[in-house]
């Protein structure tokens, strides 16, 4: 862990976007390239992140400026049609298509939760998309992925490695959509990923230490993406509705 | 330091006010940009609030348990070997 090195955590605005700034020194990548993003907002979060840090800087807690600089860095080098294939192959073992027969409470439980937001995006998308007890999980139709592929086309790269990062999260591409259109909450769809952790903690109790830690760390990459994506992908201008003053 | 300051000094909520102000004066009844807004603040609440929760725990149950080997030893009735009645 390292020690908080700066006084004053500022933003500014150059020429390949907003830079992050400790004391006199520019923030930078973990591959040593000037920290830059295209969002107002999104820098003034990832600043928040750096002047929250107390005596030493827990980099586990700071998810945007993570999301930052793989978007920057790209570690795993990928392009935008790979991160889309990558993104839609998930809806084959996607958690929302995955039932279980036994025990029948939670059996109940995943059709009354699941069915309805599987309901939602098939009729948001127009595709079919289904449920499965087998084993090898539901046969998604080539035009359903064909569907999404497309979707995801329309954003950019930045935006999309927030997706990809919310899906592997949630391990779910069907929650991950009802989050990026704004149909659930990240607290509902954390629970709907956990849904059988939560069951078994309803069953057998809960143990604070393994079980709220997932749920909190889920929750803030989650949100963490979420917001990511959001910010990447939205104009940063406000229109205003009424005339000017 | 974020600590000396007060929250409504910060980039971030001063960011948010105005924000929530530039939307305010709408004739639209159901503006989409306001609908937005509003689950944009929501998921940086759950955020803030889950990274603060989390980092709580990770204290709690994972910064603790560095333990000395002495008190490792104590624990289950040992000696090293340097402390007294401890076996060479």
């Amino acid at each position: 862990e390292r020690k908080r090195f700066y006084q004053n955590v500022s933003i500014s605005q150059g020429e390949g976007g907003f830079e992050i700034n400790l004391d006199h020194r520019k923030l930078k990548t973990p591959q040593a390239k000037l920290f830059t993003v295209p969002s107002e907002a999104l820098a003034i979060a990832v600043a928040t992140e750096w002047d929250s840090q107390k005596d030493t800087i827990k980099f586990y807690t700071m998810h945007l400026t993570t999301l930052c600089n793989t978007a920057l860095d790209n570690p795993t080098q990928r392009n935008k049609t790979q991160l889309i294939r990558a993104a839609v192959k998930f809806l084959e073992t996607d958690t929302l298509c995955y039932r279980v027969e036994e025990p029948p409470a939670l059996a109940e439980l995943q059709k009354n939760e699941w069915d309805p937001v599987v309901a939602w995006a098939e009729e948001r998308y127009n595709v079919t998309i289904g449920s499965s007890t087998s084993i090898l999980g539901p046969n998604i139709p080539a035009s359903t992925k064909e569907t999404f592929i497309s979707h995801l086309a329309s954003y950019n790269m930045w935006a999309l490695q927030g997706i990809e990062f919310v899906i592997t999260q949630l391990k779910s591409l069907i929650l991950s959509m009802g989050l990026i259109d704004r149909h659930i909450t990240v607290e509902k769809a954390v629970l709907l990923s956990r849904l059988e952790e939560e069951y078994q903690i309803r069953r057998w109790g809960n143990v604070e230490w393994a079980h709220d830690y997932d749920l909190c760390e889920l929750r803030a990459r989650t949100a963490a993406g979420t917001l990511f994506v959001h910010l990447c992908s939205e104009s940063s201008t406000v229109k205003h509705k009424l005339l000017q003053d | 330091h974020a600590a000396g300051r007060h929250y409504r000094d910060s980039p971030a909520y001063r960011h948010v006010l105005a924000a929530f102000r530039a939307h305010r004066v709408t004739s639209e009844k159901l503006c989409r940009a306001q609908q937005e807004l509003h689950f944009q603040a929501a998921t940086y609440l759950c955020l803030l609030r889950s990274v603060r929760e989390h980092e709580a725990l990770h204290r709690e149950y994972h910064g603790k348990g560095e333990r000395s080997p002495e008190e490792v030893a104590g624990l289950v009735g040992f000696r090293l070997p340097q402390q007294p009645g401890g076996k060479g």
